[in-house]
């Protein structure tokens, strides 16, 4: 029996749209996100009694979805980071419209970043969480998201510098082949 | 204070390696915000604003650097970091901006149903 209010469930609705954007960036296409969001719709629904109403609900939905879809990763063993960088390193080489930055080059790049990196720069630069919240949300320290943020800022910015060099110089575009040839991105 | 519902979890991140990602990633900032410096050092910084005949409210800043080339690639940084910013909330709001799919309106009218139920 569930005893929530009906502003809490209004409120729940109200957050879907949220939560599809969130979705969509972990896992990367929208099917495999509405699955998701749906059983975090269940798994919310199911655990309503014990949302403390006044506190962030759009947190603890988060928080119910990313730790989903991770639970879910681990279970089908998927290769869950591309920790050596690998994917990251063959973008740079096919912009779409060379010396133009672009949406679709961005996306690429985000999508190929270590998932936790996306998820930190998405909880934060996209969705508006603060630091701390957003370590709440992924269970790990503040200092661990920043350092994950930077790390995915300086990934993209890496990219974006080679795919553009008309427009950011090719002072960037050398410094981030080289950088990335000297070791510095992994 | 966000409940923590589903696995307990977080990812396993082996501590060696995000300690030295840390310290590459701290590089790489520091480079793009010209700290770390190819010529000259900070007792220059008067002597380079006062040749150059500009007083920009930037140049006040202690955290702008001294030589033109780290100038550049700091101006260059804050471009791109606006840039990315927009782009990444763009593509969030991408999604976050459609209405609510039918599939999830009918779930919870069904789970309200549910619970009315005898």
């Amino acid at each position: 029996m569930n005893s929530a209010s009906a502003s809490l469930k209004d409120a729940l609705l109200g957050l879907i749209p949220n939560l599809r954007a969130f979705a969509v960036s972990l896992c990367g296409d929208i099917e495999r996100a509405d699955d998701l969001v749906q059983e975090t719709l269940l798994k919310a629904w199911n655990h309503l009694d014990s949302f403390e109403e006044g506190t962030n609900l759009r947190a603890w939905l988060f928080t119910i979805l990313r730790n989903t879809y991770f639970s879910e990763c681990r279970r089908r063993r998927r290769e869950v980071e591309d920790r050596d960088g690998s994917k990251a390193a063959d973008l740079s080489v096919h912009p779409e419209q060379p010396g133009h930055l672009d949406m679709q080059d961005f996306r690429r790049a985000l999508d190929v970043l270590p998932l936790d990196q996306r998820e930190a720069l998405v909880l934060v630069g996209a969705a508006g969480f603060s630091y701390e919240e957003a370590a709440k949300i992924s269970g790990c320290a503040v200092g661990t998201i920043k350092s994950r943020v930077n790390r995915a800022r300086s990934k993209l910015t890496d990219v974006l510098s080679v795919n553009a060099p008309h427009e950011y110089g090719p002072d960037a575009a050398t410094e981030a082949i080289v950088a990335r040839t000297v070791g510095g991105a992994r | 204070m966000a409940a923590d519902i589903g696995s307990a979890s977080h990812i396993g991140e082996g501590e060696a390696q995000a300690e030295q990602d840390e310290r590459s990633a701290l590089r790489q900032d520091q480079l793009h915000q010209g700290h770390v410096s190819r010529s000259k050092s900070r007792r220059h910084l008067s002597v380079v604003y006062s040749a150059a005949g500009s007083q920009t409210p930037l140049s006040m800043d202690r955290s702008f650097p001294a030589s033109r080339l780290a100038q550049k690639r700091f101006m260059l940084d804050r471009t791109v970091q606006g840039q990315i910013g927009r782009m990444l909330r763009e593509i969030f709001a991408d999604v976050a901006e459609e209405p609510v799919p039918e599939r999830f309106l009918k779930l919870l009218k069904a789970l309200e149903a549910k619970e009315e139920q005898p």
